[in-house]
């Protein structure tokens, strides 16, 4: 059953960027929307239960790679009727644990819709500002 | 087509020639093939006339070409070539003249068909040569002249590039000549062989220091004062048998250019020249390598709109193709190149809920220019 969705409207979500992603120091847009690969489910992790650099820590230490991070807070999520719920993961293989974990559900939208959301979200998420490293 | 006419077709391969337009600037060619078939008829000519050394008055004149016009798909003039007109000039070979055409036209097949076969080096007629250096001396790298319905020797059809060119015309001679368009940078000015300060010298990568001829006064009034500027030119250059530059033969353009813009476009290409080289699985195990067609179409809407290259971000697509990002005007655009080399165009608004669904083009053809000149304003 899935858990209810994420209802702390200030909760910022941390969004990893991966190194191809980011030139120039800016994050692509393709990286705010999930690839055929996630079902719909845009990966994130929860600021309530993590920081920025403990992200990118676990992201980074579980192989993955990861120039930036940045974040989006639930409601700006929501302002795309995109709803997010919690998902916290349990260690698997040689992954390690990430109780933070959570997603953007797009499951609603389809291909093309996704990359117009995903260019709002990015410009939101980069008036923000990068979270991780900082400058 | 009236049965008094027997028409040729060229069909020109590449970008320039897409949605069939013809540059202007390959049009000598059609002159030139003619010249080439005309070559061939006079020494088929003298082969079979042992008594008759001299061609007949009115022969050169009865090869007369008309361009009747454009065929679909690629650029494919078609030339007809008028029998009546060719028999009221030479009445007394009415037969003969339609059976030299036709010979003539199966040997210069033959010639381009075989031009890159280890054959021993028996030079071509001068008349020959002279016609093969303006026939295709326009064409680009990636461009090719077809022969329509014509079959070469695997089995497609017949065609004329750069390669085949420089191949036949060494064989009679030491040097060539091609197109050189490229950009290089003005080292300063020089006299020319009259004491005129009629030359520019320009730093090139592919051929080190050219001269380029530039009348007197735009020397003067353009070019002096614009040490190490950038310059963009289109030549037809004469290259030795080793491709080692001898001259400017003809000059097409030649102009200084915004040096940001140059430094823009070149961060844009090197991007593109990374992308080009991530591997399969780039992105943590996902993502395709990136199709040459996607980063072809992406290097051509890179050409074809230079002004918007300061502007982009470039990311790889999961699916082998390429993202062009860019704000202008308040909005947010995408340009993505598929992996087959299909364009899409999307965007949202910056400031406001707008949005453009996305537009789909088979290529960057001249439609989905326009869409983007919408857009950005001409970007040229």
């Amino acid at each position: 059953m899935t858990a209810p969705p994420l209802d702390e409207a200030d909760e910022v979500l941390f969004r990893q960027i991966h190194p191809n992603f980011f030139e120039n120091s800016h994050p692509g847009s393709p990286q705010f929307a999930p690839t055929p690969k996630d079902e719909g489910k845009l990966s994130v992790d929860r600021s309530s239960l993590t920081d920025a650099a403990g992200a990118h820590a676990l992201f980074t230490g579980n192989g993955f790679e990861s120039a930036a991070v940045y974040g989006l807070t639930v409601a700006e999520f929501n302002a795309e009727n995109l709803p997010c719920y919690p998902d916290p993961m349990k260690a698997a293989g040689t992954l390690a644990a990430n109780p933070a974990h959570a997603y953007a559900d797009f499951a609603t939208f389809n291909a093309n819709q996704h990359k117009k959301i995903a260019k709002r979200l990015r410009n939101v998420a980069v008036k923000r500002g990068r979270l991780h490293p900082t400058a | 087509m009236s049965d008094d006419t027997r028409t040729f077709q060229l069909r020109y391969v590449g970008a320039r020639f897409e949605k069939h337009r013809l540059p202007l600037d390959v049009l000598p060619d059609l002159s030139a093939f003619r010249d080439l078939l005309v070559s061939f008829m006079k020494a088929e000519w003298k082969a079979t006339q042992k008594k008759r050394v001299r061609l007949p008055k009115g022969f050169e004149k009865s090869v007369a070409f008309d361009l009747a016009g454009i065929g679909e798909g690629s650029a494919v003039p078609l030339l007809e070539w008028d029998r009546e007109v060719a028999q009221l000039l030479l009445p007394d070979f009415k037969d003969e003249l339609e059976t030299l055409v036709e010979r003539a036209y199966s040997k210069v097949l033959h010639l381009i068909d075989e031009a890159n076969d280890n054959v021993p080096a028996t030079g071509l007629p001068p008349a020959t040569i002279r016609a093969l250096n303006r026939f295709g001396s326009g064409l680009l790298d990636d461009e090719k002249i077809e022969f329509v319905h014509s079959q070469g020797k695997d089995g497609r059809e017949v065609y004329l590039n750069s390669d085949r060119r420089k191949s036949l015309i060494t064989r009679g001679r030491d040097s060539y000549e091609t197109r050189f368009e490229s950009t290089g940078k003005l080292l300063g000015s020089e006299k020319d062989a009259n004491g005129i300060l009629g030359l520019i010298k320009v730093e090139t990568d592919q051929h080190g220091t050219i001269s380029i001829p530039v009348p007197p006064e735009r020397v003067k009034e353009e070019f002096d004062g614009s040490m190490d500027g950038d310059v963009q030119f289109r030549l037809t250059i004469e290259l030795d048998n080793k491709d080692v530059f001898k001259r400017v033969v003809d000059v097409f353009d030649v102009d200084l250019i915004d040096a940001a813009m140059v430094a823009n476009l070149e961060r844009c290409r090197k991007r593109l020249a990374a992308l080009a080289e991530l591997a399969e699985g780039w992105h943590d195990g996902n993502g395709k390598a990136m199709a040459p067609a996607a980063i072809s179409a992406a290097r051509k809407l890179l050409s074809a709109r230079p002004l918007l290259a300061e502007l982009y971000y470039i990311y790889p697509t999961d699916n082998g193709g390429v993202l062009f990002e860019f704000v202008h005007s308040g909005w947010d655009y995408s340009v993505e190149v598929t992996p087959v080399g299909g364009i899409e165009i999307y965007g949202v608004q910056l400031e406001g809920s707008d949005d453009l669904d996305t537009m789909e083009f088979g290529a960057i053809h001249e439609d989905a220019l326009q869409f983007l000149d919408s857009l950005t304003g001409d970007a040229r």
